[in-house]
């Protein structure tokens, strides 16, 4: 075999189709040059004059749904699918503002143990079946059966009652605010009860939204069409969508690049490369948050003096601003800058949690473990997270901790971490629910699922409880504030290492665009210009 | 010759049994949980508890195995249990993709490497034959996921000529499949048609090498019916073989090369299904590539006795 040959042939062929290659590919861009990586980006595109009413939109997502069917789907991404086809009671705006949907006002009783919604009058469902209170029933008692997997969303709700027509009541034990953002996401999804005794909704989704799902190839894509009796067509402002799977990151931006798709989620470290190709980055924070988390039933995490000096250990900018090339935000409040819970004057708060490994060192001596000790953490070798474990184990080590890297997939993750509670730590993506309370109730709270050990701070649960209760975010806000200075000094088994940011390219034409601050991708308005 | 297929054919049942229970150990040996990943994210231990028992998962290995193997026998390769969906139709959807790109992929072997070993085996040593082994190097040294993304620069950004992304099915319209499929099959069929013309190249040299072949030279017969009747036909067994042989390497090429094309395949299945251990799923594609594998190497020896006459009275 002529190995060398072999060899230098290829480098030479390919070097050459490289170097011929990569002329075409540039174009606009602008900026030039390093410096601040999400330079050019923007957090949101308004409505452009002039778009095409007749346009088509196009979006590549990494997964597909796991069913179109809100209440059985198992991918937390799932409603990103599901959005075109079925509004809910209630709207999250880009701002974080809940506003009318399918309900048109919501209204809570004195001792919170009710919410009444009045119900939007001549709506119908894509298959021809008026949605009314009674359909609003149907749905949210499937919404609260055994199989679904939403239930947890609307466990305070006790019963659901037909009051007339278009009125529902809620019968709640608590948590009246909570309920209202659940009802904004996959919970509050209202499905025509026609559909529902028909079955097949996996498949076939039957909703009130402004898009009827037209076809659906499992693996491959889902095409939208304009629904023609929706009951607000100034937001229905293209005639098609097409949602397409494209779970390899270059394929999409090749897509993009090609015109086969007008937007699509790209990768922190893509952003450059899509501004290079004359791409337009949309960049925004999301709710979607790295944590650290250990099972403070064993030992010796039970300490505080540990949780506390593995904190000062990690090095929150310098995994999110260089690690992450700033696509992600060093904070330790659970919550995005764009939410009501977040405490603007706390801020990120890493003076609280400062980087301080020569403290981190004492605490730990204080402790009893003056040359620290060892320990295995779980991680998923899926996305980022991989190496931003890598990055803690080399912090760790600095104060003479060894952190052990074991990689499992999630769903290994969930059965040994919070099942089997037989791993010691863990670093997650943490996914969120669509209210802020959702980190407390799968996290924090004793009876978390994300909460092995089973402990928390009594006064953290006291405050979920009143945080719960209010219905006004205005009035919520300063119970969070409290939570997280009492979570400041309690230091959870489980802290926050930096908010996510979502990226999103685009090609010229698309306007209409905001980051939802859900995290989740909800087009509606969205708007294409001719060719674009 | 028929009572020949039927043996074979009945010969593939036990192996289809045994890699359809090795395939189902395997499954069991990967760690990880489909239960917790239908449960849903915030499901309490006792809701995990409850998945597994509605879907048998607490039964031994052995006892759901069985289970499976009965609804196989009865044609039911049940139901993906992420989607939700029966997996006969899940994979009925899909598998006319991957057949497109494998048939595609082996068209391009066939075209390109019989030809191109035929040139070069004919005069051994010439520049033809040089050329035709620079190449075949080349092509069997560069990855399907390589030869893709440039295929995709060139053809698809730069030119604008082909789509990047996409399948289209030939019921849908014939001309646009032809459109997806080209690039694809090109980057999943380089490496093989490499094989086929290497293996033709040396078949061809040997048979032409042969005393028969230079005999009827000898004797004035045309080059055509020398290449066509002697040559070609003698050669044809090990160009058949390394032929069928492309199926399988294709077939794993093929993974790569929908994902990347975003194709929605048996590749992009399999893949998926592993990620979410979807037994069924993983059990029912396991099964249909094992039947097409199968399929293929009946029709190839079957095709030896076309080649030679002196293995039909077996």
């Amino acid at each position: 075999m002529a190995h060398p040959i072999r060899s230098a042939l290829a480098i030479a062929v390919s070097a050459a189709l490289v170097a011929a290659c990569g002329g075409g590919g540039g174009g606009g861009g602008g900026g030039g040059g390093k410096g601040p990586k999400a330079d050019g980006t923007v957090k949101n595109v308004p409505l452009a004059s002039g778009f095409d009413k007749d346009g088509e939109f196009s979006w590549g997502y990494t997964i597909e749904a796991s069913s179109l069917d809100p209440h059985r789907g198992t991918s937390g991404f799932d409603q990103n699918w599901l959005f075109p086809v079925y509004d809910r009671l209630v709207y999250a705006a880009p701002d974080g503002i809940l506003k009318p949907m399918l309900a048109t006002s919501w209204e809570a009783a004195e001792d919170g143990g009710s919410v009444t919604l009045k119900l939007r009058e001549g709506v119908t469902f894509h298959d021809g079946t008026p949605m009314d209170a009674a359909a609003v029933k149907t749905s949210l008692d499937r919404a609260r059966d055994d199989e679904s997997v939403v239930k947890s969303d609307l466990a305070t709700i006790q019963d659901v009652t037909v009051a007339d027509d278009h009125t529902v009541r809620l019968a709640l034990s608590g948590g009246a605010g909570a309920i209202l953002g659940a009802l904004a996401d996959r919970a509050g999804m209202i499905i025509s009860p026609a559909a529902i005794k028909k079955g097949g909704l996996d498949t076939h989704p039957v909703g009130a939204g402004p898009y009827t799902m037209v076809d659906h190839k499992q693996g491959d894509r889902v095409d939208y069409g304009r629904y023609g009796r929706y009951w607000d067509p100034s937001v229905q402002r293209v005639a098609k969508m097409t949602f397409r799977v494209m779970s390899d990151d270059q394929t999409r931006l090749n897509a993009l690049q090609a015109g086969e798709l007008s937007m699509a989620l790209i990768r922190q470290n893509q952003v450059e490369p899509a501004q290079r190709m004359g791409l337009n980055v949309l960049a925004g924070e999301s709710p979607t948050f790295y944590a650290f988390t250990v099972n403070n039933a064993r030992k010796p995490f039970g300490d505080r003096k540990v949780r506390l000096a593995l904190n000062l250990a990690i090095d929150r900018k310098a995994i999110g601003e260089g690690l992450l090339d700033g696509f992600c935000t060093p904070q330790i409040q659970p919550w995005p800058s764009t939410s009501w819970a977040y405490d603007e004057k706390l801020g990120a708060g890493l003076d609280k949690w400062p980087h301080d490994p020569a403290r981190a060192k004492k605490l730990l001596a204080e402790a009893g473990y003056p040359k620290g000790f060892t320990f295995t953490a779980l991680t998923s070798q899926t996305t980022g997270i991989a190496a931003v474990a890598e990055a803690v184990q080399a912090q760790f080590a600095k104060v003479g901790v060894t952190m052990k890297i074991k990689l499992v997939d999630a769903s290994q993750k969930t059965r040994m971490f919070d099942v089997e509670k037989s791993a010691d730590a863990a670093l997650i993506s943490y996914s969120p629910t669509p209210d802020p309370q959702g980190v407390l109730d799968r996290q924090l709270l004793p009876g978390a699922a994300g909460n092995p050990g089973r402990k928390a701070s009594d006064e953290v649960v006291r405050l979920a409880g009143e945080a719960g209760d209010a219905l006004d975010p205005d009035d919520r806000a300063p119970v969070f504030h409290k939570i997280m200075a009492e979570l400041i000094d309690y230091v959870p088994h489980s802290v926050p290492i930096c908010m996510q940011q979502r990226t999103e390219a685009f090609r010229d034409g698309v306007s209409g665009l905001a980051v939802n601050p859900a995290g989740s991708r909800d087009f509606r308005g969205v708007a294409v210009t001719k060719g674009g | 010759m028929a009572g020949y297929a039927v043996r074979r054919l009945l010969t593939a049942v036990p192996l289809l049994a045994l890699i359809g229970f090795g395939a189902f150990m395997l499954t069991f040996m990967i760690p990880g949980d489909v239960a917790a990943t239908i449960a849903g994210e915030s499901a309490t231990p006792q809701r995990i508890e409850e998945v597994r028992r509605q879907l048998g998962l607490d039964d031994s290995a052995l006892t759901q195995f069985g289970r499976w193997a009965g609804g196989v026998l009865q044609g039911d390769l049940g139901t993906s249990m992420i989607h939700r969906i029966a997996v006969t139709q899940m994979i009925g959807e899909r598998l006319g993709v991957t057949v497109s790109l494998v048939a595609f992929g082996l068209l391009i072997a066939v075209l390109v490497g019989v030809p191109a070993g035929l040139v070069a085996g004919l005069r051994p040593g010439r520049w033809t034959d040089r050329l035709v082994t620079v190449l075949t190097t080349l092509g069997l040294a560069v990855p399907a996921f390589w030869l893709a993304t440039i295929l995709i620069i060139v053809f698809a950004i730069n030119l604008g000529m082909l789509p990047a992304t996409g399948f289209v099915p030939i019921t849908e319209n014939p001309l646009r499949w032809l459109e997806s499929m080209i690039l694809p099959g090109l980057a999943i069929g380089a490496a093989s048609a490499a094989d086929v013309a290497r293996q033709s190249r040396s078949a061809v040299a040997e048979t032409v090498g042969r005393d028969h072949v230079r005999t009827s030279r000898a004797m004035g017969l045309r080059p055509r019916s020398v290449v066509g009747r002697h040559v070609l036909k003698n050669s044809g067994i090990p160009i058949v073989t390394v032929a069928s042989l492309q199926v399988e390497r294709l077939l794993g090429a093929a993974v790569v090369v929908e994902l990347m094309f975003a194709m929605p395949g048996l590749g992009q299945l399999t893949v998926s299904a592993v990620r979410a251990r979807d037994i069924p799923t993983i059990q029912g594609v396991v099964l249909t590539i094992a039947v097409v594998v199968i399929l293929v190497n009946l029709l190839v020896d079957l095709s030896y006795a076309w080649f030679n006459p002196r293995l039909r009275k077996r």
